[in-house]
């Protein structure tokens, strides 16, 4: 038996693959991963360049070597304490890029504050207009390589002090976490404005930038000084590349291609602008007209230029969207071709079986697994010339979709020919080896025959889910007695239990019991059993429905894969003669299962999911809304204000049916309140009242029953 | 018979709130309906549209008046109801409590009349 529950494992383990494949590829963490990776890697390098220029400036000071210092004689130096503040920072950015988060933390807080310290000071030096201080005394050497050059001491200028500050709070707010935040992001963006300023007044050969002040002696940023200002900003931006405007410029995608072009414009036109607006005066200094002319010629063409990159993005991202739409339409139209074809496969393996004997009451809930054709396949046929033998056949097929569905048809004919025919179970399905020389859908099937003269169940299981036989508290477990259909060489033997009045036969695939929860969490056989126990006693109907919405209830309402339940009730009485079966074919269709006694309680508990179940029994007896809405009306007040015992009993009779709830608070009587559409309760004996044809209450000692009544046809 | 247990869908369409519910709503899935509208911001009209809902009893009639009775005056509930269901409203007089209307569309146009 051990190898026939590995075979049986082996094949949801199949499932399970089949599952993963149809899958849709997971999505990455975000569409940017590419741009993640480019990001650090040019941030390094960025980081690097401050770190480099900082320490080869702190050489030219120490081993006297000026043109480290100062690129030229008639260029501002770098001072010590600037290169100091470049490696701090330099360094702190490097640690956001390549340390864990903690480490991060300290280096960048450790960074900040130094640079803070430092740089405020000197700040307020500047503003003051202050003397030599302290904090330049300390860090300038006692015999300098080069000449100040600035207002007042040996320290940087205004606009250095600022950059380096404003470096400082990005710097902070980078290490707090995965989002530098708007602030930071601001911060940062302004100090490489700041160095970008200074650059461009060397490029157009002005030595005094925007923030220097235009005193004579007032010289702005050193060359290098303002390199490594624009790197660190630049770096420390792409520390996050995922965030604010730096993340729309690093998406993947037409609005990462937009934004990127569109930032280029950004970029280019001022430069080309302010470029050609130096040239062109410098050139024509004589003659304005000229100059001005050539400049709004140099302009609009120099404009019109670079405009035209994101304007040929838009082109081509218009023609994709056509073509994608194009073809959606192109696979849309293929796909409704198919249709026809499938809703035939569909409906033919949605086949229920009924009435076929008025003896046997069969419940049945076929579900494929959503939108798809389903490989489960459930028939029930009488043995010909044999009048007390039935066969339950429950079959299911791997897979989904047009293949599995033909293939369980096909096993389908030849299976209904062979159990029709009375052959031994165990014959039929050994016959079906046949059809898996050239296919390899797992398949596992459940043949149980019924016996109402002996009141038997023989059954043979090819690996399939055990079925259940529940009479009372005992419960038989049909379990498999060979290998999954389709092994050469396989055999299968046959097993016999009874299945005496009131027992009731529950037989399902594997979908009920691999529902999962969102945790993925299954179902599983044990609560399978535990529902099934319950509510076997109360027969085939309520077994099923409470079975689907247990399940259901557990996986939030969908299937992963085809799920199948049947149940098939033992008649009560002695087995009626099929001779006799005509005459009570009229009872059978008005009290469910074949005999004279009044319809039995069905018990509930008091809990919320007895309303579901119970109107869901009403539902399928009577169809039609108003008897469930009022059923749950019912079952509502049972279960919020009631007490146990709570049952339920459906009674029909020609053109009417009678729909009771019995339960034992005898305290609490429900009452018809008047209409008043504030009050937020009480409207369920207002539906009651308005829809059923009467109602009542009836109260014993110990038990009240609400009822109703509404018309059938 | 298919069961089909209760979905609800959020969104927001321009000034208006949508849950849009689906399945069959009982006493035993209603307290989730109730979190679900408790949790929409009650500045916004709602709409709660039961078009594709396949049952629902008196638990649910019951959380929309509470809803409606929060709300009121300063923002209204619309429903889209499907016509069978319209009976429902018309016996506990509920009809006139809220904006009821056949169609998502109109349901939309009847709040941004407010």
């Amino acid at each position: 038996m051990s190898s026939v529950r590995a075979l049986a494992g082996s094949k949801s383990g199949s499932g399970e693959v089949r599952w993963s494949a149809k899958r849709r590829p997971e999505p990455g963490p975000s569409d940017h991963s590419g741009a993640v990776r480019h990001a650090r890697t040019v941030a390094t390098a960025l980081a690097l360049v401050p770190v480099l220029i900082g320490v080869g400036v702190l050489v030219g000071y120490a081993l006297r070597i000026a043109i480290l210092v100062q690129l030229r004689s008639d260029l501002p130096p770098m001072y010590p304490n600037a290169a100091v503040g470049f490696i701090i920072a330099g360094t702190a950015v490097l640690f956001q890029l390549w340390s864990g988060p903690r480490v991060a933390r300290v280096a960048g807080t450790v960074g900040a504050v130094l640079l803070t310290v430092i740089f405020g000071i000197h700040l307020i030096e500047n503003l003051l207009g202050a003397g030599a201080t302290l904090a330049d005394r300390l860090l300038m050497p006692a015999n300098p390589v080069v000449e100040p050059t600035t207002v007042v001491a040996n320290r940087p200028v205004l606009e250095t002090c600022l950059s380096m500050l404003l470096l400082a709070v990005a710097l902070y707010r980078t290490s707090r976490g995965s989002r530098m935040g708007a602030g930071g992001q601001l911060a940062a963006t302004a100090a490489t404005m700041i160095g970008l300023t200074a650059l461009l007044g060397y490029l157009y050969g002005v030595d005094r930038t925007v923030l220097g002040r235009s005193s004579v002696a007032t010289v702005g940023m050193a060359l290098h000084t303002a390199s490594s200002v624009a790197c660190l900003g630049l770096a420390i931006l792409l520390c996050r590349p995922l965030d604010g405007w730096v993340g729309l410029v690093s998406r993947t995608g037409a609005a990462g291609t937009l934004s990127r072009r569109m930032v280029l414009v950004a970029v280019a036109v001022p430069l080309l602008l302010s470029g050609s607006l130096a040239v062109v005066s410098h050139v024509f200094v004589d003659n304005t007209a000229l100059a001005l002319s050539i400049v709004a010629v140099v302009q609009v063409a120099a404009i019109t230029a670079v405009l035209l990159s994101p304007l040929q993005a838009l082109a081509r991202f218009d023609r994709e969207r056509a073509e994608a739409i194009a073809a959606a339409g192109r696979s849309r139209d293929a796909l409704q071709e198919q249709i026809p074809l499938m809703e035939a496969l569909r409906s033919e393996l949605a086949y229920v079986p009924t009435d076929i004997d008025a003896r046997i009451t069969l419940v049945s809930h076929v579900e494929p697994a959503h939108g798809v054709l389903a490989g489960d396949w459930l028939d029930f046929v009488a043995v010909s010339g044999q009048p007390d033998r039935f066969r339950l056949v429950l079959l299911d097929v791997s897979g989904h979709g047009a293949a599995s569905a033909m293939f369980a048809l096909r096993l389908r004919d030849a299976l209904l020919v062979s159990l029709v025919r009375g052959d031994p179970l165990t014959v039929a399905l050994s016959e079906l080896r046949v059809f898996f020389r050239s296919m390899a859908f797992i398949t596992t099937a459940l043949v149980v025959e019924i016996d109402l003269h002996r009141r038997t169940l023989t059954w043979v299981n090819a690996g399939h889910p055990p079925g259940l036989c529940l009479n009372g508290s005992s419960v038989v477990s049909l379990d498999p007695t060979g290998p999954l259909l389709g092994l050469t060489n396989a055999t299968w033997h046959q097993e016999e239990t009874t299945f005496p009045p009131g027992a009731v036969l529950i037989s399902y695939t594997d979908g009920v019991t691999e529902a999962r929860n969102a945790s993925g969490v299954l179902f599983g056989e044990q609560r399978l059993r535990r529902t099934a126990k319950r509510w076997g006693p109360q027969g085939a109907a309520a077994t099923v429905s409470a079975l689907v919405s247990e399940s259901k209830r557990h996986s939030a309402g969908s299937y992963a894969d085809d799920a199948t339940v049947v149940a098939i009730e033992a008649p009560a009485l002695e087995p009626i003669r099929s001779t006799d079966s005509e005459s009570r074919d009229h009872d059978a269709a008005l009290w469910g299962p074949a005999h004279d006694l009044a319809p039995a309680w069905i018990e509930l508990t008091q809990e919320p999911s007895t309303i579901t179940v119970g109107r869901h029994l009403v539902r399928d007896q009577l169809g039609g809304h108003a008897a469930e809405l009022l059923t749950s009306e019912l079952l509502t007040n049972a279960v919020q204000h009631g007490s146990e015992p709570i049952s339920l009993r459906i009674t029909t009779r020609a053109g009417s049916t009678r729909v009771e709830v019995r339960d034992a608070n005898v305290n609490r009587i429900p009452q018809v309140m008047a209409a008043d559409h504030e009050r937020a309760s009480a409207r369920g004996m207002v539906l009651v009242q308005a829809l059923a044809r009467s109602w009542g209450v009836e109260v014993a000692s110990h038990t009240k029953t609400v009822w109703f009544e509404v018309t059938t046809g | 018979m298919v069961t089909e247990p209760m979905r609800l869908d959020t969104h927001v369409d321009g000034d208006a709130t949508v849950v849009a519910a689906r399945g069959e709503i009982d006493f035993s899935c209603v307290e989730e309906l109730s979190r679900c509208l408790q949790g929409v911001a009650r500045n916004r009209p709602l709409v709660v549209d039961l078009s594709l809902v396949t049952f629902f009893d008196s638990t649910v009639l019951n959380v929309l008046v509470a809803e409606h009775n929060v709300r009121s005056p300063l923002t209204s509930v619309a429903l889209v109801v499907p016509e069978r269901f319209l009976r429902i409203f018309d016996v506990t007089g509920l009809t006139d409590a809220f904006k009821i209307c056949s169609t998502l569309r109109d349901a939309m146009d009847a709040v941004r009349d407010d």
